[in-house]
């Protein structure tokens, strides 16, 4: 499946998503989100977002080291 | 709970114990031939099951012990009763992935291992705890070091290393507390928080892998057998979890520490490649929701951690023998050296799908209905740090493992993996048997809620529920089709708590060795010229005098150094002269 199909079936999903919302079905958004609707969608991505950013930008260059940096030798699985 | 299918009434009360029943299972296995060891570790299992649902709540058998203490090895509350129930299955889940395994060490460790943790959920005094906490260490310890390579032996010792420390520090705490007079467990959040107090706690927490002292997790489990792996999932941090509970909960540290763990799996997992490895990154993840649960301290709080230990340990297990069992086929450990997987084994490929949604708590998966109640508790407890924190916890974990794993091992187009040789069907019995679990639990919630300790009503499928965690689940695919280069994973190690004992402490352990070997060289060196020199001066003590007469002979000779005879005669009349006039004086 190409790139571009998977984003306009998530978009749409979503797009139903907060429909549904508006149609009265929305749970917990805290006091400042303006909106009755949408919080979690804005929510879901910039969590994962930041978690990717935080893992793979930041964290990976300091913790990343070789595979055989604490000298043990590596492991041809079983 | 069940009662009346096996009339116990006759029985010795010991062989009643489900734990005792799989640690006698484990010794058949273990002294029977080939044939009886795969059927013990099946029955034994199903016994210790069947055992299990004929417990009721309020049992509560002891054995005599000294001075008239007695150990109570089988109490039975609503909440022991719920860690037992899960150890049970995961017995008989595992027994039977595990049953084609022909070493009697494995047999006996992987049954004695799930006996420890059932045993610990049964004990009513403090002395009961230990012995059986004990126990489960060094039965785990066995299915590491039963894969008997280099660098299992090498984790299997660190891993002892770490759960000697927590064990020894629970047992010093409870030695405090029994000395003290308390000889039953009883919750301790209310205080002294004394030294004791302390001790249990750290002890505790060593066994829920939370950091600092979370890196055996990462370091021990993978090296594991593919099938001891299996088990080593489900047991430790779960009986961990049961004790937080038990002893602590309503603790207020427990919030923080959890949601550290939560975020502090979830992002080791997003870095991992190792399979097994970024599994067990998301046991330190999921069970941060259950010590953040415990901490939180209300009763919903409490019955979701419950739910949640329910649920990840058999979610967790399966995911576990869908990895397993593409190591033993294919012989690769590493993600990114997979892809395609989904036309290759798609049996495994519906039963890794079925615990990825599971562990992320998509709807009709039993993720969905003790994650979120543990979140949702949080909420309801107007903790809003802790339920935000968790709920990104909760992205990551559908975002490294649905995504992630789901995508590179399954998904991906690439057709050069060879299945080497074909998994045991016992195998793949055990793993779809996890996954019929994960789903029936998930779409029959009540049947893991009826056996809650703490009688709280939750309606998981309300609309709001399901709507907002789909949104949540929907949207994340798009920052990860964003990043999918950066997602990709590549072959690294990443450095985690143990560099501290591994590199850091080791560097001073050595550097202090150097150090010492230099000093002693150096006095080594000095004393050898000191002793040189003396052995020089001793050869001829004249030379020091600068006695020496006879000065052409190096060597000492006597004949050198020989002087007349009147000398020796002169002193002698000197001394004798002195003597008498001494003598003289003193008389006159």
């Amino acid at each position: 499946m190409r790139k571009k199909t998977i984003y306009i079936i998530v978009i749409a999903a979503l797009i139903l998503s907060v429909a549904i919302e508006m149609a009265g079905i929305h749970g917990h958004a805290p006091s400042w989100w303006p909106f009755h609707y949408g919080y979690n969608i804005f929510f879901g991505f910039v969590g994962c977002w930041a978690l990717i950013i935080v893992a793979k930008m930041i964290m990976a260059p300091f913790l990343q080291r070789d595979e055989d940096y604490y000298d043990d030798g590596g492991d041809s699985g079983d | 709970m069940m009662t009346g299918v096996i009339q116990v009434t006759s029985i010795h009360p010991i062989l009643i114990h489900p734990g005792i029943i799989l640690v006698i299972s484990g010794f058949i296995a273990m002294a029977g031939p080939k044939i009886l060891r795969k059927i013990m570790l099946v029955l034994g299992p199903l016994l210790a099951f069947l055992s299990t649902i004929n417990l009721h709540v309020g049992m509560d058998v002891d054995v005599a012990f000294v001075y008239g203490y007695r150990l109570h090895y089988l109490y039975v509350d609503q909440l022991s009763f719920v860690f037992t129930l899960a150890f049970a299955i995961m017995a008989v889940v595992g027994g039977i992935y595990a049953c084609h395994n022909e070493n009697r060490m494995e047999a006996l460790s992987c049954l004695s291992y799930c006996g420890s943790a059932i045993g610990v959920a049964l004990a009513k005094d403090w002395l009961t705890l230990i012995f059986f906490w004990e126990a489960l260490a060094i039965t785990s310890l066995f299915l590491i070091w039963c894969r008997k390579t280099p660098e299992s032996r090498r984790a299997g010792f660190r891993y002892l290393l770490v759960h000697m420390f927590g064990g020894n520090l629970l047992l010093a705490g409870i030695f405090l507390k029994v000395s003290s007079g308390e000889w039953f467990i009883t919750n301790l959040t209310a205080g002294p928080h004394d030294t004791a107090f302390w001790l249990i706690l750290i002890g505790v927490l060593t066994n829920t892998a939370c950091p600092p002292l979370n890196a055996w997790i990462s370091d021990a489990y993978p090296q594991g057998t593919l099938t001891g792996t299996i088990f080593l999932s489900s047991f430790t941090t779960k009986t961990a979890v049961y004790a937080l509970i038990r002893i602590f909960s309503g603790t207020e540290i427990l919030m923080g520490l959890g949601v550290l763990m939560a975020l502090y799996g979830a992002c080791y997992a997003v870095m991992e490649n190792d399979m097994r490895k970024l599994l067990s990154f998301h046991i330190i993840s999921q069970v941060g929701f259950m010590v953040a649960g415990a901490g939180v301290g209300s009763n919903m709080a409490l019955d979701g951690a419950t739910a949640h230990a329910f649920s990840d340990i058999l979610f967790k297990s399966l995911l576990f023998m869908c990895v397993s069992i593409i190591i033993y086929s294919t012989g690769i450990k590493y993600i990114n050296q997979l892809g395609g997987m989904a036309k290759k084994m798609p049996i495994v490929a519906i039963c890794f799908f079925i615990g990825a949604f599971s562990i992320s708590g998509v709807p009709f998966f039993n993720g969905f209905i003790s994650k979120n109640m543990t979140v949702a508790a949080s909420l309801e407890a107007e903790i809003h740090e802790v339920f935000t924190l968790l709920e990104v916890a909760s992205i990551g974990t559908f975002l490294s493992i649905t995504l992630k794993m789901g995508y590179f091992i399954f998904l991906c187009p690439y057709d050069d993996i060879k299945i080497e040789r074909s998994a045991p069907k016992n195998m793949y019995a055990g793993m779809i048997l996890g996954a019929v679990l994960c789903t029936m639990y998930g779409c029959i919630p009540d049947y893991l809620y009826r056996h809650l300790p703490y009688e709280v009503t939750y309606a998981p499928y309300a609309p709001a529920h399901v709507l907002q965690f789909m949104q949540m689940v929907i949207v994340a695919i798009l920052p990860f089709m964003m990043y999918l280069s950066k997602m990709e994973p590549h072959t690294a190690l990443s450095l985690d708590t143990d560099w501290f004992y591994r590199k850091l402490i080791a560097s001073m352990v050595s550097g202090a060795s150097a150090l010492f070997c230099s000093l002693c060289s150096a006095l080594g060196h000095a004393w050898e010229l000191l002793y040189l020199a003396a052995m020089g001066l001793s050869a001829n003590p004249m030379e020091l005098l600068d006695a020496r007469p006879f000065r052409k002979r190096k060597a000492y000779d006597p004949e050198n150094y020989r002087t007349a005879i009147a000398d020796p005669m002169m002193i002698t009349l000197t001394i004798l002269m002195v003597a008498i006039s001494y003598l003289l004086a003193t008389i006159t």
